[in-house]
């Protein structure tokens, strides 16, 4: 990249990174994407509570008509495979 | 710093940040970028995303699961999921859920990766020890309270019974994490950050990567819940 091109480049970043701070620091001011059913106090934007998480973690929830065990075999397999292909990535 | 970056863009955010700069045992001062830059964007995915999902005129269910694949912590998950309407609260929960269940194997392997191909170049063994001193423990808390929340306490005590003690555990929860960010404040020196910055380049990198993320999972939700090659599940955990 020439002079000119990162001259560029800072200026957009610069931009970028102002534009991105305001928007979200007039977000958390004004309260924007908040919900009053779902009050997660002070650390609403970064961290909250899944309401009613318990119903996830029950047995009955999401039947399927296949074995859950079919399910965790793809993901493990899923995982390896992405792995793999990690390391093939790094090799080359 | 790039696994930090990638591990907080596709997992969860903080956590997974956390979990794999202690795996890959990263710089102090890149775990505050990377945390820092998902908080941000966090932020303002969480309120801009809904709106564009349904200017889109995307259904609630493949809008919800967009959230849960691409927003990155999953507080603003559970918001922006609300903000679409009550499916795509319950689709977005899910697939963050599953995705944080990945932080256990992502932090395991790249305490392996990092271990025996970044820093060794192949001539050492490296030994179970080394896995294990770079592994994040907090990972094992969690792996065992999520089998003893699904297996014992779930079927024993029953879901009311559950969300009584979660309630108690809130609080504690609460201030140990305000510890934590205040500790990761501490020990953060912005003339450093500012060097590790490279002049943007880190910033450019998490858009990227977000833009690279969001298309991926737009193609994934298009495939598994459009109905054009499978079945649209129905989801009836609140009926």
């Amino acid at each position: 990249m020439g002079p000119k091109g990162k001259k560029i480049f800072k200026i957009a970043t610069a931009c970028v990174a102002v534009a991105v701070l305001i928007v979200a620091i007039v977000i958390m001011v004004r309260g924007a994407g908040l919900s009053k059913d779902l009050d997660f106090g002070a650390g609403a934007y970064y961290y909250a509570d899944i309401p009613e998480f318990e119903k996830y973690v029950g047995g009955e929830s999401n039947p399927t008509s296949i074995p859950y065990i079919v399910y965790v075999l793809l993901f493990l397999a899923w995982g390896a495979l992405m792995y793999a292909l990690w390391k093939w990535i790094d090799r080359h | 710093m790039v696994i930090t970056l990638a591990a907080a863009t596709s997992v969860c955010g903080t956590s997974a940040a956390i979990a794999t700069g202690a795996a890959a045992k990263c710089k102090k001062d890149d775990l505050s970028i990377a945390i820092s830059i998902s908080i941000i964007f966090t932020i303002l995915m969480m309120v801009f995303e809904p709106m564009i999902i349904r200017a889109c005129g995307m259904n609630q269910l493949m809008g919800g699961a967009l959230i849960g694949g691409t927003v990155d912590s999953t507080g603003a998950v559970v918001l922006a999921g609300n903000a679409l309407g009550p499916e795509a609260e319950q689709a977005a929960v899910l697939v963050k859920s599953i995705q944080n269940i990945l932080i256990g194997f992502i932090a395991f392997f790249v305490a392996i990766f990092f271990a025996t191909r970044v820093e060794n170049s192949g001539a050492q063994k490296v030994g179970a020890g080394e896995i294990w001193k770079r592994f994040p423990k907090f990972i094992i808390g969690f792996f065992v309270a999520s089998l003893l929340a699904s297996f014992l306490f779930q079927p024993v005590f029953g879901g009311d019974q559950v969300s009584a003690i979660n309630k108690v555990l809130d609080q504690y929860k609460n201030w140990c994490f305000v510890l934590a960010f205040t500790s990761i404040g501490l020990d953060t020196n912005f003339k450093e950050i500012a060097k590790q910055m490279q002049g943007g380049k880190v910033l450019w990198l998490y858009i990227v990567g977000q833009i690279f993320n969001i298309a991926l999972t737009l193609f994934a939700v298009w495939f598994l819940l459009s109905g054009v090659v499978f079945k649209v599940p129905v989801l009836d955990l609140f009926k």
